[in-house]
């Protein structure tokens, strides 16, 4: 039986790992909070080999939300932990309904400037338009990377 | 050179396809190319020279030695070049004019031929630009995406039939555009669109599959919302 909370990682893994370079080396990672207890830690983990992403990191954590409502800052700042703790460059969320203000994110803005750490977000409308061939997913990312580094919107 | 002995050589050239094979011929036209060159480098051109002549017309300067070239090319390579560089030039000529005139001018022939030359040449990341290049060219004039060469051969280097379509919508709605490479860089800016070495990177076949497992995705979602 499929297990709901699992397909949209398991269309992540396919869908991030179209892109030659990204593979991925382990998927729904589990951490041993304070108490012992098991706490969610990262949906994916990419081991990017792709010269044409060399300014991702060797190693990209992706996080998967199939909420109904956007992703708040709480969350968002909490991937920002991992991606640091693990000294990782790049992190994706792919969350369907976004993040709250992704364009003005601050939590996302600031985690360059203070830490070189750049958060792509990929919503529903994104996923669409890369399936459906309207926009490549590398160009996609790369925009995005962009966007995040340097602070301009498309 | 003057315009008579020029036209007497552009001539020599056009019949060039049936001495190609002979490598004393093929010599001679390494030489002959520099005075062409220059003698299309330093005159000003009026509009008769400036756009494809469909009919063979002795007047289409640039359009014939860069053709002869080109036709060279397929004995020796080198010759490509010569002709892209005829190519390159008859585009700055065309962009000249406009700029004078403010009147545009159809330039689809000068970059359609230079990313056949590059594609020749094994450059497909430059030649992939110019196909789009092309396909504004044709856009702009009104044809379709459907009827036009470059829409082909950008299919053929691997853009997806959706992402030619978005690129026809962006343009289709857009003023003037008097330099299509210019407006490319206006493209990746504002948009997404992919270079040649971003659409190699993609496996459409891993994207093809993952479809499959986005329907469930949405399913799922409908059944949290409800």
């Amino acid at each position: 039986m499929i297990n709901p909370g699992n397909i949209l990682e398991d269309f992540s893994e396919l869908f991030l790992s179209s892109i030659r370079g990204f593979i991925v080396r382990h998927k729904r990672n589990w951490a041993m909070a304070p108490g012992g207890k098991r706490e969610h830690d990262y949906d994916l983990l990419i081991n990017n080999v792709s010269s044409s992403f060399s300014e991702f990191g060797n190693y990209i954590l992706v996080e998967c939300k199939d909420w109904k409502e956007k992703v708040g800052y709480d969350e968002v700042a909490k991937f920002l932990h991992k991606l640091h703790s693990r000294r990782c460059n790049t992190g994706i969320i792919i969350a369907l309904e976004n993040v709250t203000h992704e364009d003005f994110n601050p939590t996302i803005k600031r985690a360059y400037d203070q830490d070189g750490i750049v958060v792509i977000v990929l919503d529903i409308e994104d996923i669409k338009d890369v399936l459906y061939q309207k926009i490549n997913l590398a160009s996609l990312l790369r925009k995005k990377y962009e966007s995040a580094r340097f602070g301009f919107n498309s | 050179m003057n315009a008579q002995e020029f036209q007497a050589k552009v001539q020599e050239l056009q019949d060039s396809i049936s001495i190609g094979r002979n490598p004393e011929k093929r010599i001679y036209f390494y030489g002959l190319f520099d005075s062409l060159f220059v003698f299309l480098e330093t005159n000003t051109w009026g509009k008769v020279n400036l756009i494809e002549q469909v009919e063979p017309n002795p007047q289409a300067y640039f359009q014939n030695v860069a053709e002869g070239y080109y036709r060279l090319g397929f004995f020796e390579a080198t010759f490509y070049h010569f002709s892209k560089l005829i190519y390159d030039l008859w585009y700055q000529k065309t962009l000249e004019y406009q700029k004078i005139h403010n009147e545009r001018l159809h330039k689809g022939t000068q970059v359609h031929q230079i990313g056949i030359i590059l594609d020749h040449l094994s450059e497909k990341s430059l030649a992939w630009d110019y196909f789009i290049a092309a396909l504004i060219e044709d856009i702009v004039t009104g044809r379709t995406i459907a009827s036009s060469q470059a829409f082909r051969m950008l299919r053929v280097l691997g853009m997806p039939r959706a992402e030619l379509e978005n690129l026809n919508n962006q343009i289709k709605d857009t003023q003037t555009i008097f330099d299509p490479l210019g407006y490319i860089s206006h493209l990746r800016q504002k948009s997404s669109l992919s270079t040649y070495s971003e659409n190699r990177l993609v496996d459409y076949n891993k994207l093809k599959q993952a479809e499959v497992i986005w329907d469930k995705v949405l399913k799922a979602k409908e059944g949290k919302t409800k």
